[in-house]
């Protein structure tokens, strides 16, 4: 685990000791590595580094609001209120993977976000109608296997917004996001227990969603 | 994406990995000859075919076969699963759906973010912690003082607070009882602020042992004939509740007898008319139901340690 005083060492004494640096209690992997470095700058005013941080995981954190918030413009709120919260927060930082801390942070965006959506409903998904939507296909790609890859996936969407947040959530951080069961639980304040049945809940929720449409996902 | 896709597969595409043999696709389980679930339940005990393939299915335990093929299940309740999915055809193509429809999800395209969303120097500027925040943050670090600090001054207060409960030991607004048959000399408690009977008017023989204060001034208690016996005083009025009060009943008795000195006359209250105190005054309380030293320091650590608790957790929760 990273304290602040070690990572400090590391990032005062440069690339020529390398052995130090692998003393240190930093991570040895170079992502993780970086990104404390980065955080460690930005905690010391330095705003370049901030944005690098932000340059790093956007992407990643906007892939993961917007299918928690099926609204573009609300996960794009969401998103930038969580590096916002980020910023204002980062000296409560108390180590381990910086990724992992980003995406805790945005997943309490995006519950918010729901929480407002709910008190506001809005048209969900209205990027269904927005082309960039799709999944670019590859050059040599089959036009009608293309084309079902874009019906699969704008059915598969509609279901995931037809269900509930909780099930949505779960589904998507699990699934599509690849985080475990425990750490699901860690994210969003439920207990293990409560993740899983989320997850198979919401399964059979979609299943009943894309009853009409399931060859499309049939081998 | 996230680089999350290169972890190894696991649960819903994978169910090898939990020693879990693959559920019959749909199709082929349609073509083989199941009994369905007759309980229900999804137990492991054994069914035996009733009749048409997954008659039954809606009543089967649904969840149960999504845990099954997402590879969540014990031994215990995965054996029950797998009886479930070999006798309900249903269930059988149910559980394939649902690997079909995890695998789909997996493969979602990321959606392509619509901006940028870099700090401005000025958004900068405007979440900059500020120093109210900064305080609380030190406040509530994991090795910060306070929560020691915090600890002890809780501690402390409600133990003050709990001593300064206990009768007869530590003086108090509402007055400790006097133990039953103490004599009647003694009844009255210097704590209290009532001096003694007066020096040689011996205390009536047999009276009774004072309750606290509330006896001073009720004269319907057995005590209270000799007490108010100054020439002239007046009975109060009939029926009057005076217990309790024993000021005013002390203004009685001092108005009515005249007594020259003391307010309460033989009462022996402290104050006295020409604002003398009472030699035993200074232990005792200035006004009855006023709280003792005790009392307020005791509510002044206790209420200094959870104001500490307080600033600790609002402290961590700004941090989060």
């Amino acid at each position: 685990m990273l304290d602040s005083a070690s990572l400090r060492i590391a990032v005062r004494r440069g690339p020529q000791t390398v052995e130090d640096l692998r003393s240190t209690t930093v991570s040895e992997d170079p992502v993780q590595r970086r990104d404390l470095i980065l955080l460690e700058r930005a905690r010391d005013g330095d705003l370049d580094a901030f944005n690098d941080l932000v340059a790093c995981y956007q992407d990643h954190l906007y892939a993961l609001v917007v299918r928690m918030v099926p609204d573009r413009d609300q996960a794009s709120d969401a998103v930038q209120e969580a590096f916002f919260s980020a910023y204002r927060n980062m000296r409560g930082f108390r180590g381990g993977s910086v990724r992992s801390w980003l995406s805790r942070i945005a997943v309490n965006a995006a519950m918010d976000a729901q929480r407002a959506r709910k008190r506001r409903p809005v048209q969900p998904y209205p990027e269904l109608d927005d082309e960039s939507w799709q999944p670019p296909a590859p050059a040599d790609a089959d036009p009608v296997t293309t084309a079902l890859t874009a019906e699969r996936t704008r059915v598969l969407n509609d279901a995931l917004a037809a269900i509930t947040d909780d099930q949505r959530s779960a589904i998507v951080l699990f699934d599509v996001e690849g985080y475990d069961y425990a750490e699901i639980a860690d994210m969003t304040g439920v207990s293990l227990g409560t993740v899983k049945s989320r997850i198979h809940r919401g399964r059979l929720a979609l299943r009943e969603r894309l009853q009409d449409r399931m060859e499309l996902f049939r081998g | 994406m996230a680089d999350h896709r290169s972890r190894p597969p696991r649960g819903p595409l994978g169910a090898e990995e939990h020693n879990q043999p693959a559920p019959p696709v749909g199709p082929l389980a349609a073509s083989r000859a199941y009994g369905s679930g007759a309980d229900g339940s999804g137990s492991n005990q054994p069914t035996p075919p009733i009749g048409p393939l997954a008659a039954s299915h809606p009543s089967h335990d649904l969840v149960l076969v999504s845990a099954w093929a997402s590879g969540d299940l014990e031994p215990a309740a995965r054996s029950a699963a797998v009886e479930l999915v070999d006798r309900c055809s249903a269930c059988a193509e149910l559980a394939s759906d649902l690997r079909a429809v995890a695998a789909a999800t997996v493969g979602l395209p990321a959606a392509r973010r619509p901006r940028d969303f870099f700090l401005t120097p000025a958004d900068a500027e405007r979440l900059r912690p500020r120093r109210v925040r900064r305080i609380l943050a030190l406040l509530a670090a994991p090795g910060a003082v306070t929560r020691p600090l915090a600890t002890g001054l809780t501690s402390l207060g409600v133990a003050g607070l709990l001593l300064a409960a206990l009768p007869g030991i530590v003086p108090l607004g509402g007055g400790a009882a006097m133990p039953a048959g103490a004599p009647a000399g003694e009844s009255v408690s210097p704590v209290l602020g009532e001096s003694p009977a007066e020096p040689g008017v011996p205390a009536e023989p047999g009276a009774p042992a004072a309750t606290g204060n509330p006896a001073l001034g009720n004269p319907s208690s057995p005590a209270a004939p000799g007490r108010s016996a100054a020439p002239g005083a007046p009975e109060p009025p009939e029926g009057r509740d005076t217990s309790g009060e024993g000021a005013s009943q002390g203004e009685i008795d001092g108005g009515s007898a005249g007594g020259p000195g003391t307010g309460s006359g033989e009462d022996g209250s402290v104050t006295t008319d020409s604002g003398d105190a009472d030699p035993v005054a200074p232990l005792a309380l200035a006004d009855e139901g006023a709280p003792s030293v005790l009392i307020v320091l005791s509510g002044s650590f206790l209420i200094a340690g959870l104001g500490l608790f307080a600033l600790r957790w609002t402290g961590r929760r700004l941090s989060d």
